[in-house]
């Protein structure tokens, strides 16, 4: 039986390469075929003419011209063998950027309760209630069309063609296919060798490399380059490289510079190590949030103070794990017991053995034993079970200060999702960016966790004579012109966290910035200041005459500032931590009562509390 | 040209015609001239001097400002000091620079300095309205990282056109900071600078001292060590500008000067950058009285060249100094006990394990722009002499145990 089956693929390649008289390949000669799967015939993805002599004639009815995973025409070519997989990307956040827009819309105070996506979309949410979301071509107010001229140019449907190490191509190719820096092909195919723009090759990612990631997610949150233990510091182009500027350029002629590399990159793992297939291409539910379609969390693999990760066992045989393993180094055996993410679903790559638990590096097959956290001391501090992991563990978080926005009408630039040159032109100038430490607040899980500006937008309009209609103007967000933060995992994780005095001591994390103190006037100030409003730019708040003020805001769901009682307790704790300084100190295990501990017979002499 | 000739020769016939220098006289050509309230009454040539067929501007140092000094003789000293002869900077500049480029500081520091009375006591550029400088006079100099813009709450930006934004003062934007509370309070910088001190060399007339007597009923100055070892600014300085590496790019022939055009361009021949630059608590170092003092980095010059299309010198580090300096940002609230007591980095005590920038992956020959002891033990360009140089003390090593080890007893092979 095996044998007739080689027998029939051997026959069916046998046909496909030389029974077809293709003419493709005459031209075309040496192009790597996309992978071991794809190896059947150009017209097969491509569509036109592979019988044509003639280049016009062969090329006739291509789907997608170079591209055929192209959003307009992928239903005709990948999806027709992957209608599985293409179902789901249509709706992956990636692909529809729905989060991005409301967000958007919410910042710039032009949000009215409808969602938005790249493409009208028809699908059904978590619930099974249908959905159906607007084209975002179709907004008109200001916040629709800086996302269309800025933000749209990285979403999954999007050709970006141009930027020094941005090129991707638009669908599936995204992330399956790599480019090159300069957007060259540098393939064995005489056609297309140096010309550009075109996928570095012909031979695809079939589990796509932190590359291609890097294509998109080095803007804003940049937590592509942060997790690389890079950064694109004050585009100061220093230190120079050569006669260029150094030591790394990146799109927008921004300079990269190195920093501490997250220490799951430096044990070897990918971006797709950690994020299951479900999360990235989707997994057929509209989302309205990135963090909604998200599954995972450090807990997941790591468990918390109190627990383990949870696990199931593969009973059966259609289980995610064993066709997602299909391609990676080392497969996924029926029956292992797989660990799950916080949807409950099997993570394809990390399992638990002898009651160790392990992850498997996809692309490698390389076994790393995961440390859990369960029982240790230093993870059960009391009060510290609302903390995400990464408030402690993160060696930075970036953070962009003041974000001057310009909209120029006397100007043109592109609109990304309408395809052409409209009226009015953005552009950015910005404060300062800082790394360490960082503001927490609470997030929409409830977790006190690092947040980052998101955004600080101050907007300028010029108007067609040239006068300013807005002049870095504030936009109100929950009741007044608040600064908005964003809860943020930076992806710049260490092994070594933030120590208790660090924390506990620096009023940075707290949220009053560069702090400066008077104990006397019941003052905290920090001294960098929003040129428009007077009022300290990198902090939450500020404290006068012993009156808590706040100027800005936390943007998610649910999320909100710490307040006047958690910064409170944060504080207060310093009365132990000066004397006790670690967290395995056994006494952090339960509630502190101050009263009873600073007047026993030990701390009485020692502290004087009133 | 035709009207200044007229000027010119109108002027002489006058003098000639005339023995009388009354100020109607001069007013003939110089109508539009009013002097100042406080000089109304003296007649022109009581000041400007005679030279040649006119006469000598009043205030010009190169002149000997001999016009104002005749009165104001007391601050002679001026001709002599720091501000005009600028001779620190020059003797820094010529250490560091010179080697690579001897014109360096007529190219990039030649913009500031006292050549003329009225450079400081003029009004909106007019001469004759002598005024005693506000504040913003003195901003046209010591502006950006010098301190003097701090004082008037304004900080440093990053070298790059993306944070080239805010407030402009002497073509330099600045970041809004909080500003020195002596300031808020309306002094102005002449209230501790006083022309006496200037003119006989010092830096200010007045310290904290003079004016405060530190209150001992509050904690931190209870404690004697604080007063006894640290200067006031040290924990009253809100913040300063700091700069971590200075870089200059030097482009001779046909360089490609417009690949850096995003950065600043002190000269013609130069681009300028910084690894980071911002406002933040200062450094804590020790003065030279044994005081703890601030301290920040000045200068960290990088110095790189590009001559046509190569790079004769790339990422040379040409000098790594901190300097003491009294940020001009003195406010009642203060930086809090953690800031210095636990916190190594407030001391230029370099640990890595708490390390999140990593300098030496990106070029350069140290790991840490703030490292008091500043030491990398094997640079990537001497890689082979270190290996070669440790192969020889091995050799060396190996040698002489084999040595030992034949000695005495041991060596009875020979008999």
């Amino acid at each position: 039986m095996s044998f007739l089956k080689y027998l029939f693929i051997l026959f069916f390649v046998v046909f496909a390469y030389n029974a077809s008289p293709s003419t493709c390949v005459s031209c075309h000669e040496g192009i790597e075929a996309p992978s071991k799967n794809h190896e059947f015939a150009c017209v097969e993805c491509h569509g036109g003419d592979n019988t044509a002599e003639k280049k016009d004639v062969a090329h006739k009815g291509m789907h997608g011209g170079r591209n055929p995973s192209d959003p307009a025409v992928w239903g005709k070519t990948c999806g027709k063998c992957h209608q599985y997989q293409l179902d789901r990307v249509k709706t992956t956040i990636m692909f529809t950027n729905t989060g991005m827009i409301k967000n958007t819309q919410k910042a710039w105070d032009d949000f009215e309760g409808e969602l938005y996506a790249t493409k009208d979309t028809v699908s059904y949410d978590v619930k099974g209630e249908k959905i159906d979301i607007k084209p975002i071509a179709g907004g008109e107010k200001m916040a629709d069309e800086v996302y269309r001229k800025f933000c749209s140019a990285c979403h999954v449907g999007f050709d970006r063609m141009e930027g020094y190490r941005a090129h991707h191509s638009a669908g599936c190719a995204a992330c399956h296919y790599s480019h090159d820096r300069s957007g060259k092909y540098l393939g064995n195919d005489k056609q297309l060798m140096g010309k550009q723009p075109y996928a570095k090759t012909h031979e695809m990612n079939i589990l796509p490399g932190d590359d291609v990631c890097l294509r998109c997610h080095n803007r804003s949150g940049r937590i592509a380059l942060s997790y690389d233990g890079k950064y694109d510091g004050n585009n100061s182009l220093v230190p120079v490289s050569g006669i260029y500027p150094g030591p790394e350029l990146i799109s927008g002629v921004r300079n990269i510079r190195h920093t501490a590399v997250d220490i799951h990159k430096r044990v070897g793992m990918d971006c797709i190590d950690c994020h299951t297939s479900r999360e990235l291409m989707g997994d057929g539910y509209v989302y309205e949030n990135m963090y909604n379609q998200v599954e995972i969390s450090c807990e997941s693999c790591h468990g918390s103070g109190d627990k383990l990760p949870e696990t199931k066992r593969i009973t059966a045989e259609n289980a995610p794990p064993l066709y997602e393993s299909r391609y990676y180094a080392r497969q996924i055996a029926y029956g292992t017991e797989m660990v799950l993410t916080d949807k409950g679903n099997m993570f394809s790559n990390v399992f638990k053995k002898d009651g160790k638990y392990y992850l498997m590096l996809k692309r490698s097959g390389k076994l790393l034993e995961i440390s859990t956290i369960k029982n240790t001391d230093e993870h059960n501090v009391y009060g510290h079970d609302r903390l995400e992991c990464y408030t402690c563990h993160s060696k930075m978080v970036v953070q962009c200060y003041g974000c001057h926005t310009i909209y120029d009408k006397r100007e043109k630039s592109m609109d990304w999702i309408k395809g052409k040159e409209t009226e009015g032109k953005f552009s950015e100038e910005e404060d300062i960016r800082l790394y360490y430490p960082f503001p927490l607040a609470v997030n929409q899980k409830g977790k006190i966790a690092p947040v980052t500006p998101g955004c600080q937008t101050l907007l300028t309009v010029i108007e067609k004579n040239g006068i300013k209609s807005k002049d870095d103007y504030i936009f109100d967000f929950k009741k007044g012109k608040n600064f908005k933060f964003a809860p943020f995992y930076g992806h710049n994780t260490g092994k070594n966290a933030v120590s208790c005095r660090g924390c506990h001591m620096n009023l940075a994390f707290a949220g009053f910035g560069e702090a400066i103190v008077s104990t006397d006037k019941q003052n905290i100030t920090s001294p960098i200041l929003c040129e428009k409003t007077g009022n300290p730019l990198t902090a939450l708040y500020s404290i006068k005459d012993g009156k808590l003020n706040r100027f800005s805001q936390i943007v998610r769901d649910k999320s909100d500032l710490m307040g006047r009682d958690m910064i409170k307790s944060m504080i207060k704790a310093n009365l132990c931590i000066t004397c006790h300084e670690k967290g395995d100190d056994n006494i952090y295990g339960e509630k502190i009562d101050y009263e009873k501990i600073l007047n026993d017979d030990i701390h009485r002499d020692l502290v004087n509390i009133k | 040209m035709k009207k200044y000739l007229m000027t010119i020769f109108t002027g002489i016939l006058l003098i000639l015609s005339s023995n009388s220098f009354a100020k109607e006289d001069c007013g003939e050509c110089h109508e539009e001239i009013t002097v100042s309230a406080s000089h109304e009454s003296i007649a022109c040539i009581e000041c400007h001097e005679p030279e040649g067929d006119h006469y000598v501007p009043a205030a010009d140092f190169k002149n000997g400002a001999k016009g104002c000094l005749k009165c104001h003789e007391e601050y002679t000293g001026m001709l002599e000091s720091p501000m005009h002869t600028r001779d620190k900077e020059k003797h820094y500049v010529k250490n560091v620079f010179e080697q690579y480029d001897p014109d360096f500081f007529e190219k990039n520091c030649e913009g500031c300095h006292v050549n003329s009375c009225i450079d400081c006591h003029d009004d909106n550029n007019n001469a004759h309205k002598i005024t005693k400088p506000e504040t913003s006079v003195c901003l046209k100099c010591h502006n950006d990282y010098f301190i003097g813009a701090d004082y008037t709450g304004l900080g440093i930006r990053e070298d790059h056109e993306r944070y080239q934004r805010g407030i402009k003062v002497a073509e330099q934007y600045h970041q809004a900071m909080l500003p020195d509370v002596h300031y808020e309070k309306g002094l102005d910088c002449g209230e501790c600078h006083s022309m006496e001190s200037l003119a006989s060399g010092k830096k200010s007339s007045k310290v904290c001292n003079d004016c405060h007597i530190p209150d001992k009923n509050i904690l931190e100055h209870s404690i004697d060590a604080h007063l006894q070892k640290m200067a006031c600014s040290t924990c009253h300085a809100a913040w300063a500008p700091v700069e971590y590496g200075t870089f200059w790019i030097k482009f001779e022939g046909n360089a490609r000067k417009d690949y850096f055009k995003w950065i600043k361009s002190p000269s013609e021949d130069y681009s300028k950058s910084s690894y980071k630059r911002y406002n933040r608590r200062p450094h804590i170092g020790v003065n030279e009285k044994g005081i703890y003092v601030p301290i920040r980095p000045m200068f960290i010059n990088v110095f790189s060249l590009i001559r046509n299309q190569s790079a004769m010198l790339e990422n040379k580090v040409l000098s790594y100094d901190y300097k003491v300096f009294v940020p001009h940002t003195i406010r009642r609230e203060t930086r809090l006990c953690a800031t210095c007591h636990e916190n190594k980095e407030a001391f230029l005590i370099y640990d890595n394990a708490s390390r999140i920038f990593m300098p030496e992956k990106d070029g350069m020959p140290f790991k840490s722009f703030k490292d008091g002891e500043k030491a990398i033990w094997f640079r990537k360009e001497y890689r082979l002499i270190d290996i070669f140089t440790l192969l020889i003390f091995l050799g060396i090593v190996t040698l002489t145990v084999i040595a030992y080890f034949f000695r005495g007893e041991f060596w009875q092979l020979t008999i």
